[in-house]
């Protein structure tokens, strides 16, 4: 059978050895204490700066708390390693044998000093402390000076406790009261924070007219008490004087702002528009521009015209950059001032007029090479046509002396059965072949015949 | 969670930010089952592809610890659709020696050197978790069949294992 998987038992006591070993063991945490004095949780210490990554107990992974270190040089809280010890005889990092006490030391001064300067905030600043000190002085700091930190009711018969700025009083403060408010029965230590906070009865001052008023109607009443501080109703358009609220139709009669208030929605629009017409502007600005420079040339004069159009023609890529070159320098030439339209219409015109040059221009163009291009075709046509029909003709005159060999070489097999029929039956018939074919005697020389007789011949195609 | 450490407690929140904030763990993501219990994770491991019998598979598990972490171990258990892998049993539980504690020596073939130590983080246990996915160790079969699958595919005979496991992989996409 496969083992289970982790059975849940509960742990060994560890206080045993840590007692022994420990001769901080007081700092370990205490948490029914009975003492007068409040005792201090160091692991639940808040931290104020980041702490280095060496002075973190890998067992706990909170900064070293009384850290003792082990043969194999590993660095442990003491009650950390001392329950894993418990379980484990070995080092928890490296599984070395450890055996207690003789095999952990405590650990370095300088790491013990590292520790004890880093900064940690006071256990009881929820309670309303701000102290920051070092991690060796928070003890001191909670034991002795926190003004929040509990301690035992200096009356002997309470077992209750009591924050020592209120345990100065000396007097239980530890029995209940109804409230002068609401009457509801608060403990007479927390009345104070009970009336401060909590009561819905108790009189609160308003932050602006120092009148008192009950909690629950403190939030109406100051959101429209005469003597808060409110803006101008013409903040909107530039006033920038606040008043206390009483005050303010006073105010509002003499504000230099109220003829402004009037022209406001005016002056708003009329700012949406400009934006908007400075936004137009801009574009056109930026059409004209790039217009302008692709149509220098010709509305200039004749003679750069014709010459921006061999430009742009020569080159079609570089035609374009090639005027605006052509266009730049003519403008340098010119005193850097573009020619003067006398009117939009005109400027138009002269648009219209070189758009339409260049456009006879690409036809001409165009004309030109669709021409050359077919003379060009024609030219090229022409031998491969040639060409095919010379070939044509060669493989019908191939066609021709296959046609006749194989007509010839049928009949030299007829004439060959028929001469062996004829040899069976008499010589008769053989003097009729040997007419055309010479001698039929000489099976061997008869090849060798035919292609002299054919090379003297040619046949006739 | 009265009565519980909170110690521990506070150690179990500042690991689970670390691994939620780290990237040390690609495709692997911890959250709470409960937000008011810390003892209790939930973790998805969304295999990538080089994983050979699993790759592609989103398995979802418990992460349990116990109120003495990290002086013993958590443990592990696979939700449905539980992976067929011979370390796991068929409810889920992962069997795997660093999730062992080094006191319980009953079985005798874990070495000491294999078993939890305190100093392991949920961050080791799941990098151990995801090895183990990629190479299956037929040693200590928690899942007997589908060690035996495993054994035999390991010699050639055949392709059940992978098949079962590709099966597994689908269920966990939903496709199954």
């Amino acid at each position: 059978m496969p083992p289970p998987n982790t059975p849940e038992e509960g742990l060994p006591e560890v206080d045993g050895p840590s007692r022994i070993n420990s001769p901080g063991s007081s700092n370990s945490p205490n948490l029914d204490s009975t003492t007068s004095t409040p005792t201090l949780n160091f692991q639940a210490l808040e931290y104020v700066d980041p702490v280095d990554q060496e002075l973190i107990c890998p067992i706990c992974r909170d900064p070293l708390l009384d850290p003792y270190t082990t043969v194999c040089e590993h660095t442990f809280c003491l009650e950390c390693i001392c329950k894993a010890h418990a379980i484990s005889h070995d080092c928890p990092t490296d599984r070395t044998p450890i055996h207690f006490p003789t095999d952990i030391t405590k650990a370095a001064k300088i790491v013990r000093n590292q520790l004890d300067s880093l900064r940690v905030r006071c256990p009881y600043s929820t309670e309303g402390c701000n102290e920051i000190c070092s991690r060796s002085q928070v003890e001191d700091h909670v034991t002795k000076l926190c003004i929040f930190a509990p301690v035992d009711c200096p009356d002997d018969a309470c077992t209750k406790k009591v924050c020592r700025r209120d345990a100065a009083r000396n007097e239980c403060l530890h029995f209940t009261m109804p409230c002068e408010h609401c009457e509801r029965p608060v403990e007479c230590l927390s009345m104070q924070r009970h009336i401060d906070h909590d009561c819905p009865k108790s009189h609160q001052p308003c932050q602006h007219c120092s009148l008192k008023f009950p909690r629950s109607a403190l939030e109406d009443h100051e959101s429209e008490c005469d003597d808060a501080m409110i803006p101008c109703d013409h903040a909107g358009v530039g006033c920038s004087v606040s008043v206390k609220q009483r005050e303010l139709p006073v105010h509002l009669r003499s504000c230099p702002y109220t003829l402004l208030e009037k022209l406001g929605s005016l002056v708003t629009e009329q700012r949406d528009k400009i934006t908007q017409l400075e936004k137009r502007d801009r574009e056109m600005e930026r059409r004209l521009k790039s217009l302008e420079f692709h149509t220098m040339h010709p509305s200039c004069s004749e003679y750069p015209r014709s010459r921006a159009i061999a430009s742009s023609t020569t080159a079609d890529g570089m035609g374009e950059e090639a005027a605006l070159d052509e266009a730049l320098r003519s403008n340098a030439s010119t005193g850097g001032v573009p020619p003067p339209f006398e009117s939009m219409d005109q400027y138009l015109l002269a648009l219209y007029e070189s758009a339409e040059s260049k456009m006879d221009n690409l036809q001409k163009s165009l004309n030109d090479l669709e021409g050359r291009q077919t003379v060009m075709l024609l030219n090229e046509t022409m031998p491969i046509k040639e060409q095919l029909a010379e070939m044509r003709s060669n493989i019908g005159a191939q066609g021709m002396h296959v046609r006749w060999l194989m007509n010839l070489r049928i009949q030299e097999r007829a004439r060959n059965a028929a001469a062996s029929a004829m040899s069976g039956m008499g010589g008769g018939m053989s003097g009729l072949g040997s007419d055309s074919h010479g001698d039929p005697e000489d099976g061997r020389g008869f090849g060798r015949r035919l292609s002299d007789s054919l090379r003297e011949n040619p046949p006739r195609l | 969670m009265a009565g519980r450490s909170s110690a521990t407690a506070g150690l179990l929140g500042r690991q689970l930010k670390a691994i939620q904030k780290g990237n040390d763990l690609p495709g692997i993501s911890c959250g709470l089952v409960r937000d008011d219990n810390m003892f209790e994770w939930e973790v998805m491991l969304m295999l990538d592809d080089d994983c050979k019998y699993y790759g592609g598979g989103n398995f979802c598990a418990l992460l349990k610890f116990p109120d003495t972490y990290p002086m013993s171990p958590p443990k592990m258990i696979f939700q449905n659709p539980v992976p067929f892998h011979p370390n796991i049993y068929p409810d889920g539980t992962l069997c795997i020696s660093i999730l062992h504690p080094p006191g319980d020596d009953q079985y005798g073939y874990e070495a000491a050197g294999e078993r939890w130590s305190p100093v392991q983080t949920p961050e080791t246990i799941l990098l151990s978790v995801i090895s183990l996915l990629n190479s299956p160790n037929d040693e200590s079969p928690a899942n007997v069949e589908a060690a035996t699958m495993f054994r035999a595919e390991k010699e050639g005979k055949n392709k059940d294992f992978k098949k079962r496991c590709r099966k597994c992989v689908r269920e966990s996409l939903g496709e199954d």
